[in-house]
């Protein structure tokens, strides 16, 4: 009689998630950046910033997490709701 | 909830080495979960095996008492210890803990399990000599499948989900019980407000045990300056962070301590007072100028000012004292995450 096992996880493919879907041109578009407020994202982000409104004429919105560990507050998370894409970054 | 999936093996599978193929394991062979065996586990539990517990982070997993079944067959557990498992599983899923940032965190951090009451002798879990060692079925297997759940419906992926740059050993588990018989004052639980014949478990976060050797002191001023000593350095999130940390007293320290007269409560306002940082020093360790801003010390503290003492912890109560351990004169002192212990009954 073959051997059954009982799945200790998610199962199959439960937790395969898929990422948005990419822009086709970055130009003109309104690119939210949520800084997770760790030591060097800021660095990261006002850079990727500056070249964003230069290079591609983004208009560029920064927003910044209270706490890194934890979720971004609900607020935060709206007042990008209207962007069409949103960069994060940690930076230790 | 629907049940747990299933999956039949090919006569040529090796029941082990299936579990390693799927990712299931910490990287140590687990006891295949049969459906015979995880019957014979949900038998340890009044819940039926659709109850949900808990979802697990990062992935947010529902945690039935079916899954957490499975995990407690593959830890190797016994079907009673399953009330404490589901406890622990409730415990550290508690938003206070933040389980999902400690979980992707570079930090090491990872739960440490202790449990309180009747069910630590009705299990005959290990509260003594080696109480964070091996050789304890009770206390490695329960803390195993708090691991596996981490794992398994957490998805905390070493490298991938699981970001800790070193991890510790506490990640394959992290279990012990308090020494309540050899303890001079109330055991946790009790601190925390449970009855002494209630069972419960504390889930906190923290780093790896500490050793605070002092084998020659025989008054309380003296082995408590040592532990405040030991706890005060740089390494620590708490200089940064703030947030709880334990003390783990070995019986012996803890019965020096106590026939000073001192109570749990005087040890931890003693601690809190000591185990201090002046600005200029923990300004050497770069925690200071760009991230003063970022930092959680309280508003009392005078960052301009050099000699002031920052404390490790905000309040006394922050500093969470434990009796466990065997003969000996060595105390650990384990280094939190920044969130707070939780205690739940056992049911």
């Amino acid at each position: 009689m073959a051997t059954i096992l009982i799945d200790p996880g998610v199962g199959e493919g439960a937790a395969a998630q898929s990422g948005a879907a990419r822009l086709a041109t970055l130009k003109g578009k309104r690119i939210g950046l949520l800084d997770n407020i760790k030591h060097n994202a800021e660095y990261l982000l006002l850079e990727l910033s500056e070249r964003l409104r230069a290079e591609h004429g983004c208009d560029v919105r920064l927003v910044k997490k209270k706490t890194y560990t934890k979720f971004a507050a609900p607020a935060v998370l709206a007042s990008l709701a209207d962007c069409d894409a949103v960069v994060t970054a940690i930076g230790d | 909830m629907k049940a747990a999936a299933r999956h039949e093996l090919a006569d040529s599978d090796d029941p082990i080495q299936f579990c390693y193929d799927r990712g299931w394991t910490d990287g140590l062979p687990v006891v295949p979960p049969t459906p015979e065996r995880v019957e014979a586990m949900l038998r340890g539990t009044p819940l039926t095996p659709s109850t949900v517990v808990a979802k697990v982070p990062p992935a947010w997993a529902t945690a039935t008492v079916e899954k957490i079944a499975v995990n407690a067959v593959m830890a190797g557990c016994l079907p009673e210890y399953m009330p404490v498992i589901v406890a622990a599983v409730k415990a550290m899923t508690d938003p206070a803990l933040n389980l999902n940032g400690m979980q992707c965190s570079t930090h090491l951090s990872t739960p440490l399990v202790v449990v309180n009451g009747p069910a630590r002798l009705a299990l005959g879990m290990n509260c003594g000599s080696n109480v964070f060692g091996q050789g304890n079925r009770a206390n490695a297997t329960i803390g195993r499948a708090i691991k596996l759940i981490l794992t398994n419906l957490g998805r905390a992926i070493p490298g991938v989900t699981d970001k800790a740059t070193l991890g510790h050993p506490g990640k394959y588990t992290y279990c012990i019980a308090e020494n309540e018989e050899q303890s001079p004052w109330d055991p946790l639980h009790v601190e925390r407000g449970l009855s002494r014949e209630q069972s419960a478990v504390t889930v906190f976060g923290c780093e790896a045990p500490h050793n605070v050797n002092n084998q020659a002191s025989q008054n309380a001023n003296d082995l408590a300056y040592t532990i405040a000593d030991t706890m005060a350095t740089l390494g620590k999130n708490m200089f940064y962070a703030q947030g709880e940390v334990m003390v783990v007293l070995c019986p012996s320290h803890a019965e020096t301590i106590a026939q000073d007269g001192w109570t749990k409560q005087h040890l931890k306002e003693y601690l809190y007072e000591k185990a201090r940082k002046p600005v200029r020093l923990v300004k050497l360790g770069g925690l200071y100028g760009r991230e003063v801003k970022r930092n959680f010390w309280p508003r009392w503290v005078n960052r301009e000012d050099e000699n002031e003492m920052v404390p490790l912890v905000r309040r006394p109560c922050e500093i969470t004292i434990v009796v466990a351990g065997g003969p000996g004169r060595h105390t650990a002192f384990l280094p939190g995450w920044a969130t707070p212990s939780v205690t739940v009954a056992v049911e």
